[in-house]
């Protein structure tokens, strides 16, 4: 490493990092810029599934500026790197790879994640939006004396504003600002941006599922009639319970991609990315990632189409009774899937008689488009003025103020 | 979304001439003591086609409601229920957007209830009648609603169940509907099968 240029932490020895938790990462060399830390595991530790390194690797993020995790565990047998990429104008991407054996091959893998880490240029993100959609959403019913909102809405203290909200409905309000919150990528490419913004709003769901156990616990401690109180979070919780059976991790994410993400392929291929790393990280949610294939679900919030342009204004009139037709229509479909989501995320629901209901939610949206593209072609686009994208998703006529789309 | 005070409301006791006959004579002593009305009073008086859904059926289901719902649109006969589970609100949605005629059963007094903005048009053009047997209480509950459910069935002469839990509710309302020897017909499901052993004809394919 020193041929690299790279500085050997002192006083670093990798025999003692078997004393370390996972948690605590240590610096084992830095370069200009960049440090490698080794966290090691102890005996009864089980290795971290990837969800759990990836968020190690997020925790150990806002301590250095960029750095590369090696996790490696207590018999020194199996070693993960973790980085991440990042490219201007492009959301960065969490990457990982086995440590190879042969040091040409170390050395080239460390090569590679100087460079995936070493950008130049505005890095996107939808993170930073997504306070601001929050308080968009909220609007002035939190402007009246919560002092959190201030600090929310400024952006880096969302999440502490969330866990440390001062009330219950507080609590209640952000919960239903999260649940409105609509992401949508009309060029999602290999989907990392919406990945991203899920990673964003997992945290803040998760937050808010801890508060709400909080004032639970709270109203019990408090009075001996406590337990009737807060029945929507204890409805609430047990539905976590039940749906992610111990894993509320599972339920966030299947929470996200049902209420928050939206996207827009230009091509087949990259739905199918979008969709297949969105199934990847609900199954690795589950502790399994042998899924393989994208689950229905997915395939009804990622959708392919070139014609989309998310433009506001695109709406039928009072007059156009052909467009606001398809507009119903495509309401009808989104109700029956909203139906369908609370029956999923209320976890009782059978697997395939789901799969079964989203496929054939998917098949009704696609003959419904493909009769709007016949009249539209037909009619010159005279007749039906309407956003293909509000065909596929009509809620986001209802949520304007609290969506952020990122535009081709 | 803002709501509107009902229009007057019409008290039918059960020994007017008005009150509904197939009330009488399905539920005896059970039949309510009078009937609230507002609306158009004259749907009452219609063969009736009631329409009931579980609060949580199958996922499959939900499709067929909607389809169901479409073809209710094309029969003459006005569409009555509670509409109070998720699927039966969305079935009325449809029927309101479609110029459908519409009675909704109500689990609680009619006394104080608002009118939703959803619901003004049918009611401006003609075609919605809100009904309660219910007397004293404002609030719904178990017991209201399972009370609501007979009712609705009572008024009927031909019922769709989208999806009828084994035992429960609905299932109940079932059973007292095919007794009273009216036409129940449901989607084909294996969760269905209780009401099909019990007499329910199975929608036919595309139904």
């Amino acid at each position: 490493m020193s041929r690299a240029g790279w500085r050997i932490a002192e006083g670093f020895n990798l025999h003692a990092s078997l004393v370390l938790r996972c948690s605590e990462p240590v610096p084992v060399a830095s370069s200009d810029r960049i440090t490698l830390l080794y966290s090691a595991l102890m005996l009864e530790d089980e290795f971290p599934d990837f969800r759990e390194r990836r968020e190690l690797y997020r925790n150990c993020k806002h301590a250095e500026a960029a750095h590369i995790l090696v996790i490696v565990d207590a018999a020194e047998i199996r070693r993960i790197w973790i980085w991440e990429r990042r490219r201007p104008g492009r959301p960065s991407d969490y990457r990982e790879s086995l440590e190879p054996e042969r040091p040409e091959d170390l050395a080239r893998l460390l090569r590679i994640a100087c460079e995936d880490l070493t950008v130049s240029g505005e890095v996107e993100s939808p993170a930073p939006a997504i306070p601001a959609a929050i308080a968009r959403s909220l609007g002035s019913r939190w402007q009246a004396g919560v002092p959190a909102c201030d600090r929310m809405v400024s952006g880096p203290h969302l999440r502490e504003a969330v866990a440390g909200a001062s009330g219950p409905n507080e609590t209640r309000q952000l919960w239903r600002a999260l649940s409105r919150i609509r992401i949508v990528d009309l060029s999602c490419g290999d989907g990392s941006w919406l990945l991203e913004a899920a990673a964003e709003l997992e945290s803040l769901y998760a937050a808010c599922l801890g508060r709400m156990a909080g004032w639970v616990l709270d109203s019990e401690h408090v009075s001996r009639s406590g337990s009737g109180r807060h029945r929507d979070f204890r409805l609430l919780l047990a539905r976590v319970e039940n749906r992610s059976r111990g894993r509320p991790d599972r339920y966030i994410r299947d929470r996200v991609i049902l209420f928050n993400l939206h996207g827009v392929a230009g091509c087949a291929l990259d739905a199918l990315v979008t969709r297949s790393r969105l199934t990847r990280g609900l199954a690795a949610a589950d502790g399994n990632l042998d899924t393989p294939y994208p689950l229905p679900e997915t395939e009804l919030r990622i959708v392919t189409g070139e014609t989309h342009t998310g433009r506001e204004g695109c709406l039928p009139g009072a007059e156009d009774s052909q467009g606001n037709l398809f507009l119903a229509r495509a309401r009808e479909c989104e109700e029956a899937f909203s139906i369908v989501r609370d029956l999923h995320l209320g976890g009782s629901a059978d697997r395939r008689e789901l799969a079964t209901a989203y496929s054939e939610i998917r098949k009704r949206r696609e003959a419904l488009v493909a009769w709007y593209r016949r009249e539209k072609s037909a009619a010159g686009g005279a007749l039906v003025r309407l956003d293909e994208l509000y065909l596929h998703f009509p809620e986001l006529l209802e949520h304007a103020r609290s969506t952020i789309i990122r535009r081709p | 979304m803002k709501a509107h005070s009902l229009p007057a409301l019409t008290i039918i006791a059960s020994v007017d001439e008005d009150y509904p006959s197939p009330v009488k004579m399905r539920l005896g002593r059970e039949a309510p003591g009078r009937l609230v009305l507002s609306g158009a009073e004259s749907l009452l008086h219609q063969p009736l086609h009631a329409i009931f859904c579980s609060l949580q059926p199958p996922a499959d289901l939900v499709l067929s409601a909607i389809d169901r719902a479409h073809q209710l649109i094309t029969r003459p006969a006005p569409v009555i229920g509670g509409f109070q589970s998720p699927v039966e609100k969305l079935i009325l949605k449809i029927l309101l957007r479609d110029g459908h005629r519409i009675i909704i059963c109500a689990a609680r007094k009619l006394e104080g209830m608002r009118l939703k903005s959803e619901w003004s048009d049918a009611m401006r053009e003609g075609r919605l009648l809100l009904i309660s047997g219910v007397e004293r209480r404002r609030r719904t509950d178990a017991m209201l609603a399972a009370t609501r459910n007979r009712l609705v069935a009572a008024l009927a002469s031909e019922i769709s169940i989208v999806h009828a839990a084994p035992g429960g509710r609905i299932y109940r309302v079932t059973e007292a509907a095919i007794q009273w020897g009216i036409p129940v017909s449901c989607p084909m499901h294996r969760e269905n099968e209780g009401i099909v052993l019990l007499g329910a004809r199975p929608w036919p394919p595309g139904h």
